[in-house]
């Protein structure tokens, strides 16, 4: 197989990837973000080194460890909960960049979550009330408590369950805080439900604060978030690396919103639809060329739509309810000749092209558009000028972007 | 919720039991007026059809109120307070999810962007404009 037909296959794996107990009569102990001694000590254990790692057992355990390989998440899955409350979970300890946590979790019925909703006026209202405001009180507690929301449901667990219901109670000195513990409820993927548990229940204590997302900037009549950091397109690169295939990249993505108080824009023509198409011009004057259907089904022995489908497949599961029925539209182009990395079929470079179109009804919002440039082989290699290539193609169309952006 | 109203007056109904806590659910109640104001009476905001936009607005206006200028009192008593809690089951007086309140009053009480840089009014429409929408049922 060619360097290019790697590169044009590669896109599959990429997507196909107590304080005082609040008890109820049903199985819904709200006894978690309230048992402040509980806390403090699992919070405190966070610090100290990993006694003994034991493998990851059932489809939960597997999935998370799957997501998690090879990126820069390491994961601990103990052999027993940090707090003797937490008995019958299950717990993983986790780093990513210095930020630390334990998440645990134990099967729940979806009967228990239906029991949850069905009753909340009658039975739960009252209960979870009083569940936060015991939460606040706790020592070491900013005094913030609030139920959780699909944005703050765990990520840990995204790739296995999507939010239900669940509580947050933020630690520290600060607000925001600078640790979090959340107790909820989440509902499986079909994946795991098939041969694990329908439902979850879990408790997560996380130390560090998150980074905030990249903040917008003015441009035009846009109010832009433009991320060309690394980590936008970390899971291809990862995915690409477990297959042996060298591969480097530059990318942009830009979320595109209209400023607050410009007059009214059409959404349509689509703007992320016609960024799309200043990229390829840009490309195209490049020398590389856009694969059409034929040439799709060609390569990867899939049509476009079953491409598209793999696409929001491997969004993960937690996160569809983010895309809120929009589709995600792509274009791949290819160039393997015309450049030095390239000759001898031992190079390849292609890019990856993204459009999200703004979400409806909502009047300020435009869309995504995003551009992973990827070198593979020899053309991913620092020892000649393709990456620097690779850098400058997606700087210079970036900025063939935001000029488009500016005089619209 | 908004009763009546005849452009100058306003009335507005609280259950007259409630002792405590009374801060956060009389903010939503005059955020309605803010709403009724703007829109030009309580016919045009339609509650019978539009209810469960009005309540999320209000409960947001409430988080604006809170962080402009009763910070000092402290909102935190919002999502716990009994008359605010919302409810998963859909009626004709519809407030919304419990999550979609908090999320509301969170969505003004935090006051990102772009609400810093908007008047009170201009955060009201900007509100129903756009993250009223973000809010699914």
């Amino acid at each position: 197989m060619t360097t290019h037909a790697l590169a044009v296959k590669a896109i599959f794996p990429i997507f196909a990837a107590f304080a005082t107990c609040v008890c109820l009569a049903a199985d819904i102990d709200l006894n978690r973000i309230n048992a402040c001694s509980d806390i403090a000590e699992t919070i405190s254990s966070l610090k100290r080194p990993n006694v003994r790692c034991v493998s990851p057992t059932g489809a939960i355990e597997e999935a998370i460890r799957d997501f998690a390989a090879g990126s820069d998440v390491k994961l601990c899955f103990l052999a027993h909960p940090p707090a003797s409350s937490l008995e019958g979970f299950r717990c993983v300890h986790s780093t990513f960049r210095g930020r630390r946590g334990i998440a645990c979790y134990r099967s729940a019925t979806l009967d228990l979550l239906s029991d949850y909703r069905s009753n909340f006026s009658s039975r739960y209202s009252a209960l979870t009330s009083s569940y936060i405001e015991q939460a606040k009180r706790c020592p070491g507690s900013n005094g913030n408590a609030s139920r959780g929301l699909d944005t703050t449901f765990p990520p840990i667990f995204m790739s296995v369950a999507e939010h239900e219901f669940g509580f947050n109670v933020q630690y520290g000195n600060t607000k925001p805080g600078s640790a979090m513990v959340s107790h909820g409820f989440a509902r499986t993927s079909p994946a795991i439900s098939q041969r694990g548990p329908a439902a979850i229940e879990y408790v997560v204590y996380g130390e560090g604060r998150v980074s905030e997302l990249a903040a917008r900037m003015p441009h035009g009549n846009w109010s832009l978030r433009v991320d060309t950091s690394p980590e936008f397109a970390a899971q291809f690169i990862r995915v690409l690396k477990r297959q042996g295939l060298d591969a480097y990249q530059a990318a942009v993505d830009i979320e595109i919103q209209r400023s607050p108080r410009a007059l009214a824009i059409a959404k349509t023509p689509s703007v992320p639809d016609a960024l799309s198409e200043v990229f390829v011009s840009k490309l195209e004057d490049e020398g590389f060329v856009e694969m059409d259907d034929e040439g799709l089904m060609r390569h990867t022995g899939k049509t476009r739509e079953q491409m598209s489908n793999a696409i929001l497949q491997g969004v993960l599961f937690g996160a569809r309810n983010f895309l809120r029925g929009r589709m995600l539209q792509f274009r791949l182009l290819m160039k393997d000749s015309g450049i030095r990395c390239a000759r001898g079929g031992r190079g390849a470079i292609g890019a990856y092209l993204f459009t999200l179109a703004g979400e409806r009804g909502v009047q300020v919002d435009f869309g995504n558009f995003s551009a992973i440039v990827i070198g593979f082989g020899s053309c991913a290699s620092s020892a000649n000028s393709s990456r620097e290539y690779i850098r400058n193609l997606v700087d210079e169309s970036k900025q063939a972007l935001l000029d488009d952006l500016q005089g619209r | 919720m908004p009763d009546s109203s005849d452009g100058k007056r306003f009335l507005i109904r609280y259950p007259s039991q409630v002792g405590s806590n009374y801060l956060a659910p009389i903010v939503h109640e005059l955020a309605h007026v803010v709403q009724m104001r703007d829109a030009g009476g309580l016919a045009v905001l339609n509650p019978r059809e539009n209810s469960h936009r009005i309540e999320l607005g209000a409960d947001f206006l409430a988080g604006l109120a809170f962080n402009i200028s009763l910070g000092h009192i402290g909102g935190g008593d919002f999502e716990t307070n009994l008359e605010l809690a919302g409810s998963y089951t859909v009626t004709v007086d519809d407030h919304g999810l419990p999550e979609h309140r908090t999320q509301a009053f969170l969505r003004g009480s935090n006051r990102k962007e772009p609400y810093p840089d908007l008047t009170i009014l201009e955060a009201m429409r900007y509100w129903n404009a756009n993250d009223y929408a973000r809010i699914g049922r």
